[in-house]
């Protein structure tokens, strides 16, 4: 247990070594004054247009870590032989994992907080410059939970980065298995949804039916994080709600890991 | 002078490529083309997965670019064909199904489909969707109420949406008064004129205010000029035949201009409209 820190530290170094905090930064410099200009070209809905933005972008650079730094470290590690340097100090093959999974929600943690400070300062800046009244909807509380919400679906995320690298012997594998996983985590709960609502006028195979329902509990319900069009319109989510994404976002990323280890564990290196 | 040579060559690549800007932007404007984005036509649910976890963001997208296509069409005074209309509907349409708590495309929709276009049922299934999902605002049944009353002259179904809305807490209180005075008012223009002013407060957009003041002004002439015509026909016991009546008689001084280039004329049945039917048709 003693090791996970280490590794988990190193991760998060190698972060900032790779400029990511520095391009988020400067991203986020950008985005506080795009968006405060973009707004003012709509008609009343300005603060749902410049929270729309600004968490889109607190996702984006969220999505950032699993989608190119996570695989880029763990499948890079086996593909470069570096594991081996990692593998011949008192670091087992199980806190290697949990220490690069503790190191990747570190990071992406960083840059979510960064970019919420950024969000709400682009808010603040646009209260100066537009009419009081459009911002009457503006909730401190779903601003800070959407994000929230943000950074707990990219830990699950991660969690399936980790899963993909420890069966998969190639970086470009892995990363084309998570971006499926995101598309069908975005995707699974609409279509569900989608087949009941049309189940009545057009016949859908019971098989069909049964996949589609099985795989929402395979694949990661990622949907269910992401709060941004709440928060853009000042809705405060229920804090049942909340502390089930909490609930399962621990549960799949346990499930997660321990997968991962097992098989990374049989793995011949 | 190798430096130089560089140097000069970086400036003229840089000139050039301002050039192509330039000249894109001046093809893509004579372009005869529907600029409003196809991701308008697309069925709703492969919207939804297209969108993956930004459905606000591609409506915002949706919405600006049906506001910058019309803002164009405003600016430039160039009218909009009845298939762009319908594609300015999808646009709106899509953009409320991947944020059916925005305000924008309704109100956008509201306040251009059924005054330029024949699209008055669509805005009200539109103006429905929203209703159902937006239950805290009053908005949606107040335009619903005002589709129906203006636009189809059903009063029996604007005064139902009427009376929905007023009961929404924020609702104008005069709302509630309003369901008589419809009865007595049937067909005036003061129910368009009270509409536009209660959007104008809210809009923030110059193109949009612009386009609709332009509205409220034609409006105001054709009430002022109908409430002249009840004077001229109170003092003569007649109808005039023309607006020339009015003047001649010395009720008004002149026929005010119509904003939208048209002329003023009464009806067959004494109200008062214009050739221009309140659109802008005069090309560029």
């Amino acid at each position: 247990m003693k090791s996970i820190w280490p590794v988990a530290l190193i991760t998060f170094k190698e972060g900032l070594r790779h400029r990511v905090i520095s391009g988020v930064l400067l991203a986020s410099m950008l985005l506080v004054i795009f968006a405060v200009l973009i707004c003012g070209l709509f008609m009343r809905d300005l603060l749902k247009i410049l929270l729309d933005l600004c968490l889109s972008a607190v996702s984006i650079s969220g999505l950032l870590v699993p989608l190119l730094f996570a695989v880029n470290q763990l499948a890079g590690d086996i593909e470069n032989k570096t594991i081996y340097t990692i593998l011949s100090r008192p670091v087992s093959r199980a806190s290697y994992m949990v220490g690069r999974f503790a190191g990747l929600g570190l990071l992406s943690g960083t840059i979510i907080v960064i970019l919420t400070c950024a969000t709400l300062l682009s808010v603040y800046g646009a209260t100066y410059i537009y009419p009081g009244n459009i911002f009457t909807h503006f909730s401190l509380q779903a601003i800070l939970l959407s994000s929230l919400a943000a950074f707990l679906g990219i830990q699950v995320l991660t969690s399936t980065v980790l899963f993909w690298c420890s069966i998969t012997t190639s970086s470009f594998i892995a990363t084309l298995l998570t971006i499926s996983t995101y598309i069908i985590g975005h995707t699974l709960e609409d279509l569900i949804r989608f087949m009941q609502a049309q189940a009545a006028h057009i016949k859908v195979s019971p098989v069909i039916q049964y996949i589609v329902n099985s795989t929402q509990y395979i694949f990661p319900n990622l949907s269910a994080f992401d709060l941004k069009q709440q928060a853009a319109h000042g809705i405060t989510i229920p804090g049942q709600e909340i502390c089930f994404l909490i609930s399962y976002c621990v549960l799949y990323c346990l499930i997660m890991l321990l997968t991962s280890i097992f098989f990374f564990k049989k793995r011949d290196l | 002078m190798k430096s130089s040579r560089i140097l000069i060559f970086y400036l003229l690549i840089c000139v050039l490529s301002v050039l192509c800007v330039k000249k894109i932007f001046v093809l893509h404007s004579e372009r005869e083309e529907i600029a409003v984005s196809y991701l308008a036509l697309l069925p709703e649910p492969v919207a939804r997965i297209v969108a993956v976890e930004f459905h606000g963001l591609l409506s915002d997208y949706l919405m600006l670019n049906t506001l910058t296509f019309l803002g164009d069409k405003v600016l430039s005074e160039r009218s909009v064909s009845s298939d762009e209309w319908n594609m300015v509907y999808h646009a709106l349409k899509q953009a409320v199904n991947l944020d059916s708590m925005a305000t924008d495309p309704f109100t956008l929709a509201e306040t251009t489909l059924p005054w330029e276009s024949d699209l008055i049922e669509e805005t009200n299934q539109l103006l429905l969707r929203v209703a159902q999902v937006q239950t805290k605002n009053y908005r949606p049944y107040f335009f619903l109420w005002f589709n129906y009353y203006y636009f189809l002259q059903d009063y029996k179904r604007a005064g139902y949406y009427l009376q929905k809305s007023a009961i929404i807490p924020g609702a104008p209180s005069y709302f509630s008064t309003l369901t008589a005075r419809m009865q007595l008012l049937a067909g005036q223009h003061t129910e368009a004129i009270i509409f536009l002013q209660e959007i104008i407060k809210e809009t923030t957009d110059t193109s949009r205010k612009k386009y609709l003041l332009q509205r409220l002004n034609a409006l105001k002439i054709m009430y002022f000029l109908e409430k002249n015509i009840q004077r001229y026909a109170q003092r003569y016991k007649k109808k005039p035949e023309t607006l020339q009546d009015l003047v001649t008689q010395g009720i008004i001084k002149e026929i005010p201009k119509d904003p939208y280039n048209g002329k003023f004329y009464i009806m067959e049945n004494g109200r008062v409209y214009t050739t221009s039917k309140l659109v802008n048709t005069s090309p560029k």
